[in-house]
C-alpha cells in the first residue's frame, strides 16, 4: 500500500468540500444518502488497516461494526443523559476489546484458516444479537440518539448528521494517515510484504498483527457508532458476514494499494446501489456487473495506486 | 558469546542435523562447509530460531535461548541472511534496511513516536558498510543479483547484531562481484561473531579462522583451515572431489 500523496489528499479535500456544501444545494434525501456513504467509507477505511496495511482479510469486521452500533443501545447511556462524549469512547472500547480477544485467537491461524476463523467468530457475534434477548430482538430496535451538543429537529437533522459524519471520517482518515507513517505503520507494511523476513529481523509479527486487528476493530466500532447515531436504529444485520464482504468489496473496488482507496470504493458502491435501485428491481445484478467490470478493468482500483 | 551443544533436528525419519556443537565468538569467522544436504542450512535455522532443535541447547551470552522464537533471538543480537534473497521487493533499499534497524530500535508505544531519524542513521551506516549507499533510493526488486545479496547483509547488519549467521552470501555471484564481499566478511568478523556457510572453497579458506566440516548432518572434522586441509577424513569425504 502506498501512502496517499499531496495530490491524492488535495482531491480528497475537494471531495470533502463538495460534501460539506451539500446543505446549500442538495435535498435532505441526498444528504442522508451521503451520510450513508460516509459511514460506509469509515467502515471500509477501518478494514483497510488490515487488508492494505498488514495483508489480512477478515470476515469478522462487521461484528466490531455492529458492536459499536449496539453499544449505544446496550449501555443505555443516552437514557442516562450521556452524550457522544461518552458513547463514542464506549463504542471504541467495546469493539476494540472484542477485536483484541477475537484477534488473539484467530491470529493463531493463517491464510484460508484465518479467513474461516474470522467468519466463525463474526457469525458468533451475529447470532448473539440475533438469537438472544441481549440485543432487543432479531428485527432490530429503535434507539435514542445520544446528544451531540446541537438540538436535532426534523429540519436540521440531515445537515447536522452529514457534517458530523464528514468530520468523523476526516478525523479517522487523518489519524490513519499519521499512523501508517509511524514506525508501527511501516512495520505493518513490512509484514504485508514479507512476514517471514520481518520476524527474522526481530519484529514481533504476532504482536503487531494483533495491534493492527485491535485498531481496525476499534475504528469499525466508531463507524458502527456513527451508523447508530445517524439511523437511530440498530439490527443484528449490522453484524452479519455479508456486511464484512461488502466492506471488502469497497476496499477492492477503491484499491488496496492506496490508503484512501476504500473511501472512493464506498462512495462508488453506494452510488451504484442507489442507481441500481432507481433503474431496476434487479439491483444486485447491476451491482455485481459493475464490480466485476471494475475489478477486471481497474487492476489497482479507483485510486489507481500501485498494488503490492 | 553463542554456544550450541548437541544440536539434533529430526524431520520425520530423516536426521538433518545430529549432535552438532559449536562456539561462535566475536572476532572469529567460523565457516561451515559440506556437500549439499549435509544439514548446513538446517543448522543456521536452528541457531536463528526458525526451527527448534529436537535435542540440544543454544546459549547466547549465557542465557538459554533454545526455546526462543526467531524474532526474540534477533532482538537479542543474532542477525542472519538467507540463502535465497529474502527482501521486500516493492520497497526501496533504504526502507528494507530501515526495517532491519527498526526492530531493535523501538517496541510497544515507542513505535508511535517518530524516531525515524535514528533508525535511518543505522540503516544508512549498514548500507555504507556493504557498499550499497548509492542504491539507497532504488526499489529492491530492481537491483542486480549481486546487489540483492549485498542488501541481504545490510538488512542483517542494520539491527546491529553481535552474531551474524550468513547462509551462502556469495551464492550466484561472479568472481568480480564476490571479491569485495569476501573482503567485507573479513572486516565484519572484526566486530561480530560470524558463522559463514559457503560453497566457494577459495573464499572459505581465504577468510575463515575456524572450519567445521559437516557430512550427513554430523560434524566430520573441526579445526583451523590448515588442519582441515591436512585431514585425510575430510579429503576422502568431501574436498577430494575438488582438490
Amino acid at each position: 500500500m502506498t501512502l496517499t500523496g499531496a495530490r491524492g489528499n488535495l482531491m480528497l479535500a475537494l471531495g470533502a468540500l463538495a460534501v460539506a456544501s451539500m446543505p446549500l444545494w442538495a435535498t435532505p434525501y441526498h444528504m442522508q444518502l451521503a451520510s450513508t456513504a460516509l459511514i460506509a467509507a469509515m467502515f471500509a477505511l477501518s478494514l483497510q488497516v488490515l487488508v492494505g496495511g498488514v495483508g489480512l482479510v477478515s470476515l469478522a469486521h462487521a461484528g466490531f461494526y455492529g458492536l459499536g452500533a449496539y453499544s449505544v443501545y446496550l449501555l443505555g447511556l443516552p437514557k442516562l443523559g450521556l452524550s457522544v462524549a461518552v458513547t463514542l469512547p464506549a463504542a471504541i472500547l467495546l469493539s476494540g476489546g472484542a477485536a483484541l480477544a477475537i484477534g488473539a485467537l484467530a491470529l493463531r491461524t493463517k491464510g484460508f484458516f484465518f479467513l474461516m476463523a474470522t467468519l466463525a467468530f463474526g457469525q458468533m457475534l451475529f447470532f448473539l444479537f440475533h438469537d438472544t434477548p441481549l440485543g432487543g430482538g432479531a428485527d432490530g430496535v429503535f434507539i435514542q440518539r445520544p446528544p451531540i451538543g446541537i438540538t436535532l429537529s426534523r429540519g436540521n437533522r440531515p445537515t447536522v448528521l452529514l457534517l458530523v459524519n464528514l468530520g468523523t471520517l476526516t478525523a479517522m482518515y487523518a489519524a490513519l494517515w499519521w499512523l501508517m507513517r509511524t514506525l508501527f505503520g511501516r512495520a505493518l507494511l513490512g509484514i504485508k510484504a514479507n512476514e517471514h523476513r520481518m520476524a527474522a529481523m526481530g519484529h514481533d509479527v504476532q504482536g503487531l498483527k494483533l495491534a493492527a486487528f485491535t485498531v481496525a476493530g476499534a475504528l469499525a466500532g466508531v463507524a458502527g457508532h456513527m451508523a447508530a447515531l445517524t439511523d437511530a436504529f440498530v439490527s443484528p444485520e449490522l453484524l452479519g458476514w455479508h456486511r464484512s464482504a461488502e466492506a471488502l468489496l469497497m476496499v477492492l473496488l477503491g484499491g488496496i494499494g492506496a490508503l484512501h482507496g476504500p473511501i472512493l470504493g464506498a462512495f462508488a458502491l453506494t452510488l451504484v446501489q442507489e442507481a441500481g435501485q432507481m433503474l431496476t428491481e434487479r439491483q444486485r445484478l447491476v451491482e455485481g456487473g459493475v464490480i466485476l467490470a471494475a475489478v477486471l478493468l481497474l487492476r489497482h482500483g479507483l485510486a489507481g495506486g500501485r498494488g503490492r | 558469546m553463542m554456544r550450541a551443544e548437541g544440536l539434533t533436528r529430526r524431520f520425520g525419519g530423516l536426521l538433518a542435523v545430529r549432535d552438532v556443537s559449536l562456539d561462535l565468538r566475536v572476532g572469529v569467522l567460523h565457516a561451515v562447509i559440506g556437500p549439499n544436504g549435509a544439514g548446513k542450512s538446517t543448522l543456521v535455522n536452528l541457531l536463528s530460531g526458525e526451527l527448534r532443535p529436537t535435542e540440544g541447547s543454544i546459549h547466547l551470552n549465557g542465557a538459554d535461548v533454545t526455546d526462543w522464537p526467531n524474532w526474540r533471538r534477533a532482538r537479542a543480537g543474532i542477525g542472519r541472511t538467507f540463502q535465497r534473497t529474502n527482501v521486500m521487493p516493492a520497497m526501496t533499499v533504504l526502507e528494507n534496511t530501515r526495517l532491519g534497524a527498526q526492530a531493535q530500535g523501538a517496541s510497544g508505544l515507542g513505535l508511535l513516536s517518530a524516531g525515524r531519524t535514528t533508525t535511518e542513521a543505522a540503516a544508512r551506516a549498514a548500507l555504507d558498510r556493504v557498499g550499497l549507499s548509492r542504491a539507497a533510493a532504488t526499489v529492491a526488486g530492481n537491483l542486480s543479483h549481486g546487489e540483492q545479496r549485498q542488501l541481504e547483509i545490510a538488512m542483517a547488519l542494520a539491527g546491529q547484531p553481535t552474531v551474524l549467521l550468513l547462509d551462502e552470501p556469495l551464492a550466484g555471484m561472479g568472481a568480480e562481484e564476490s571479491a569485495p564481499i569476501a573482503a567485507l566478511l573479513r572486516v565484519l568478523a572484526g566486530d561480530h561473531a560470524v558463522l559463514l556457510i559457503e560453497h566457494d572453497m577459495d573464499v572459505v579458506f581465504a577468510v575463515a579462522d575456524v572450519l567445521t566440516v559437516m557430512v550427513d548432518g554430523r560434524v566430520l572434522e573441526a579445526g583451523t583451515p590448515a588442519e582441515i586441509r591436512a585431514s585425510a577424513a575430510v579429503r576422502d569425504a568431501y574436498l577430494g572431489h575438488e582438490a
